[in-house]
This record gives structure tokens, sequence and C-alpha cells, in this order.
């Protein structure tokens, strides 16, 4: 059954809609508020600009799914010295949809940090809170470490290589239930044992009365006199819409959407759109001797938690066959003779906790990000390049490859992964990176010259506007942050009640 | 956003046929048929691949698209003389190959970007997933 009230791209009149609570955007942040908030009886709509993506109808091909789930079919790019890509779903649920599944604890050391920077923080994001938030949140998204049955020799293989490299290493967390190792998480699991938020906390939300607006891009929010009273877009069926809340408007919209929603309303203040921070990623590609099947077994069920201390966390990614053969190294016929080989191949990679800040701005089509990597972030992707190596060469990889312009192409030596660090340049223009985690666009802070949230998640200036997602983190986590957005996000919701009475 | 922008986006959306005919060429050379591996890159549908990259992608994508076919086309000028699509088959290959090799940013880029384009509409082949259905034999 259908978790939508009306799908926007049916819509091709004007549409008028009312409310107690809207929320802009339904991923991680956006859904626990709805669920949270619908349970306590309050009148909540949805406004999504992505479609739902049923199970049953998720495509197979990378190419469809991308298109399909995905912003921009995965095109959208951060512009800087090297430009790179940043992908974000675009669904009913959100990224959730298409991520891999991966849930950590919100780290101590990053509250830490925040509550170092501005003490407020440890009352408006209380540790406990946060903790119980969680654990709350991890039962209903049934959330547990990836089982060996489904693991799949990709993920068993980084496994045998960190044991002989005498790194720590765990079946990643993940929110799932009944996964049967497809592989396919990245394109909309099929199944629908990913337990992705239009599986979970949406339904919860619909069931307690909310209603769900799919297809609906909201262009501004709505302002008078007395602050936030709605938001306006057009439907994907071409359609004008307006859509009121009665006490207030909740911004879920993403790192790089909420900022770009709070610029086009005239709600350019502070740093609005400034302290972008991120997780890029490397890649580096090996070739086994055995079927590995990079496409099959668990999607990303392994992770290296030992060299988190370097900045850096290795996990397996487990890619469509077209991005794996995009990896695989060569063109023309040495592409070809490796693609008929493809099961050889496996994909492992690492996210970086960079430090660089990048900007949220408006462009002549909408938010242009720029974001440019410091030179210790560089360093860590070397490095970073240089660790999947040895993890992938300690698995049985016969050869890897860096696709670092200036090394060697193909290794096959551990001692020659470690050169990389001193032959490779320092330049990030030589990495193929990509990125994902986005967060501080909107940071929290007791000051509104230096943050756009109080510590309410209210918009500092503006009654009746919270910002709710991960764009009020002051900075980034370091480790895969859906479940933390989700507990933050908690938190927001009994701000918000107090605000709907 | 101003009409002009407007009207800006929708052309460079909409590949000329000269440039999707490269770029089917392009596919085919990077993705090239061989024994046991009947179609290549050129050879699988591309309907739904260029549908998706002139519907779905991003506002800087397209025209991003359309510079780096402007970029092949010179390169290919200058090293032979002709256009790509009058080259020989080996001399095809061993273009794309270079390009890959390519010590400025920019070629290396479209090389990248061009390699990931064609794996995705090659893949997006039901005939071509099905042969990955079982484990390879493992030539190498």
């Amino acid at each position: 059954m259908s978790l939508v009230t009306i799908d926007g791209r049916a819509v091709t009149k004007q549409l008028r809609l009312a409310c107690d609570v809207l929320v802009v955007g339904s991923g991680p942040a956006g859904a626990t508020v709805a669920a949270a908030l619908a349970a306590r009886g309050v009148d909540v709509l949805v406004l999504e600009e992505g479609p739902e993506a049923e199970p049953s109808q998720v495509e197979a091909s990378g190419l469809r799914a991308m298109a399909s789930l995905y912003r921009d079919m995965g095109t959208s790019i951060a512009f800087g010295i090297a430009p790179m890509p940043y992908l974000q779903g675009r669904a009913v649920g959100g990224t959730s949809v298409v991520n891999g599944a991966i849930c950590w604890n919100f780290p101590r050391e990053v509250w830490d940090e925040w509550v170092r920077r501005d003490p407020a923080i440890a009352d408006a994001l209380p540790f406990e809170a946060l903790a119980a938030a969680e654990a709350a949140l991890e039962t209903r998204l049934h959330v547990a470490p990836t089982s060996a049955a489904v693991a799949g020799a990709k993920n068993l293989a980084m496994a045998r290589g960190a044991d002989a490299l005498g790194l720590a290493h765990r079946p990643i967390r993940r929110n799932v239930d009944g996964c049967v190792g497809s592989g396919r998480c990245l394109q909309g699991c099929p199944h629908g044992a990913k337990l992705s938020m239009d599986r979970t906390l949406l339904p919860d939300a619909v069931r307690d009365g909310a209603r769900i607006v799919s297809g609906a891009k909201v262009t501004r929010v709505l302002l008078d006199a007395r602050g936030a009273y709605g938001a306006a877009g057009t439907t994907l069926g071409g359609a004008p819409f307006e859509a009121r809340a009665r006490h207030a408007v909740v911004l879920a919209a993403s790192a790089v959407g909420t900022p770009a929603l709070l610029l086009a309303s005239g709600l350019a203040d502070a740093v609005v759109g400034r302290h972008l921070m991120g997780h890029p990623g490397v890649s580096v590609t090996g070739r086994f001797d055995e079927p590995i099947a990079n496409y099959r077994g668990a999607t990303q069920g392994h992770e290296i938690t030992g060299l988190r201390h370097e900045g850096l966390k290795p996990e397996v990614l487990g890619f469509d066959l077209g991005l794996v053969a995009s990896r695989v190294p060569g063109s023309g016929r040495e592409l070809a003779t490796r693609i008929a080989e493809l099961d050889r191949y496996a994909v492992f990679g690492a996210g970086i906790r960079a430090k660089a800040e990048g900007r949220v701005t408006r462009g002549a089509f909408g938010a242009r990000v720029s974001y440019s990597l410091t030179d210790d972030d560089v360093r860590i992707a070397r490095r970073s390049v240089r660790r999947l190596g040895e993890v992938l060469l300690a698995a049985g990889a016969r050869e890897v490859y860096p696709g670092v312009p200036g090394f060697d192409p193909v290794v096959v030596d551990p001692a020659r992964m470690a050169a990389i660090e001193i032959e490779a340049p320092l330049d990030p223009r030589a990495y193929a990176m990509s990125m994902t985690h986005l967060f501080g666009t909107a940071r929290m802070g007791s000051s509104a010259e230096s943050s756009v949230v109080r510590g309410d998640f209210r918009h500092h200036r503006t009654p009746g506007l919270f910002v709710v997602d991960s764009s009020v983190f002051p900075s980034s986590l370091g480790v895969n942050p859906q479940l933390p957005i989700m507990a933050v996000a908690r938190l927001a919701a009994d701000r918000v009640i107090e605000r709907a009475g | 956003m101003s009409a002009r922008l407007t009207s800006l986006l929708r052309r460079t959306s909409v590949l000329a046929a000269r440039d999707r005919s490269l770029l089917i060429a392009l596919f085919g050379a990077i993705i090239p048929a061989g024994p046991g591996f009947p179609q290549s890159g050129a050879d699988v549908d591309h309907a739904a691949f260029f549908e998706a990259i002139t519907t779905t992608t991003s506002p800087s994508f397209m025209p991003g698209l359309a510079l780096m076919l402007v970029l092949v086309r010179g390169l290919v000028f200058v090293r032979h003389g002709r256009p790509f699509e009058r080259l020989t088959e080996d001399e095809r290959l061993a273009f794309v190959e270079g390009l890959a090799k390519d010590e400025r940013y920019v070629v290396r880029q479209a090389a990248t970007t061009l390699k990931m384009l064609a794996c995705l509409a090659y893949f997006d082949d039901p005939r071509v997933r099905a042969r990955f259905a079982e484990p390879s034999r493992g030539s190498r």
C-alpha cells in the first residue's frame, strides 16, 4: 500500500494544503520528526521532492536506479580545485533508500569537541539523551551486525586482510531485516529488507495520521511579520503548490537543500550555507584469483575501525556491475578483458573526516556547492589509498590499482603501497574522490552571529522555523551519520512539540 | 531563473545527433567486443541512457559533457587530422587508451567520465547483465 497521500507527478492544477506542522524532506531527519509528532497527535504534513520507491519497482540496472532515486542521477558536483561529486538520495525516505544501511552511534569524542567549542551544546543535545534516542531507534530499525551468512566473499576478504594486518575490524551494523545479500542497497532494496525510512518511521507516521506529498519541490519558505507560516513550490506535474502550517515549519532537506531553501527565502543572515563539511571518500580496486563478486553479498558489510585515529575508515563498497567496471583499470581491449572476469575484482573504500569547509550558495540553477580539500585532507586521502591497497593485498588480492597519476598503476607488493606516501603527489586532482555525509550549513549555536539555529533548533531570527537535519551539526562526525542524524532529530521533535502545544 | 538561462539550459540539455553518434562510437572503443564478448559498448540499446542523462542529471552536467565532446573532437583532429568516426578500429582503441593515460587533469577527467558513462550504459543492457549471473573462468 502506498505511503503517499498525494503524488505530485499527477498534480497539474494549483494545490493548497494546511497542517499543524509542515516537514520539508522525508529522509532520516524529516521522517524521525514526522513520526514523533504524529505519535503525539500533531497534524503533520511531509513534503518530499522524490518519488516513492516500492521494492517491487526498484531497478536492477544501476543507471536506472540512479536516474530514478538519486538527486541529479548522482552528478551533483562540489566545485573547487578538484571538482567532486556528492551523492544524495531523492525519494520518499531520502538517502536512507539508497545508502548502505550503515549504523554508527554518535561518537563521544565528537560530542566533546562540540561542547568545547560551545558549552551550550551540552544542554541542547545531552549525550545521554542522544544515546537513549539511538537505543530506541536501533530497536525500531532492527540494527544488528551483518551476518556472515549474507556477507559474501568481498566482506569476508576485508576481514581477512584486516586480521592479517592486525587492524581492528568488524561486521558493519546495519538497519536490515531479512537481508539476502543481493548487493543492491545502493539501488534501493528489491526485497524491502533494508529498513529505510519508507519501510519504518514514515509508515509509523502515516499510521498516526501524517500525510506525505511526494513529487513536491519546495522552492521557498513562506514568511510574514510573525515568522514562517508555510512553504511553496512546484509539483513535478508542473503545478504551483502552497502548504500552510499553523504552528511550525521544519526544514529537513539536507545540508545542501536546507541552506539553499533558507537563502532562496531571503534568510541569508549569519552563516547560512557556510561551514559545509563532509566525508570525502577514495576507493581502490584489487584483483583476486578466486571469484569475489563485488556486486553480490551484503552491499557494505564490513569495516575497519582501527584506522579512525588516522582520520579514515575503510569499508567494503558493494557497487553495481557498471560502477565496478568503471573502477577496474584500462580502456579498450584491456578493459574488455577485465570486464570478462569482473567477478574477480573487489572495491574497498575509505571515508575521510576532512577538515575542509565549503559553502552552499545560490547559483543560476539552484544550490551551488563549493568545496576544496585542505593539504591535510589530501595527505589522509593518500594514506587511505595506501591502507586500502595494503588491506586488499593482505586479503589475497594478486594485484591492486591505486589509480593515482604519478604512481605505479599496478602494485603487487605491500612495500610499494607504503611508498605511495612518499612518491604520490599531494595534489587533490590526483585522487578520484566522491563525497557523502554533509554537515554544518545551518549550524546550531548560542550566537546569532556565528550560527543559524538556537539550541532548541529554532531559527535565530524567524519564529516558527526549525532546522532539524545535519545542517545543524557544528562539524562532521567521522562515521556514517544516519543514526546520529535521527537521534538529533528525535530531540528536535520534542522542541517542535513544545511549540505545537 | 531568468528566461535566458532557462533557454540556455534547455539547449544544452539536448544532445545533437552528432554528439550521440560520437558518444556511442567512443563507448564502442572504451568497451570493444572480443572473444566470448559479443556486444561492444556501441552495440547495446542506449535509449534509456540518453533519456537518463538528458532529463535527470544536474544542470551543469550536460554543458560539461558537451565541452568534453568538443575537447575529444579537438584532440582527435590534432592527432589524426580526421574525426573519430573516420578512424580505424585500432586508431579508436589507441585514442581512448591514450586519453586515460594523459597527464593533463582535464583530459584525464574526461576519460574517467566517459568510461563511467560507457559502463553505466553497457550494464543497463539485460543481456550484458545476464552474463554475470555465473562465475567467470578467471582467464588471467
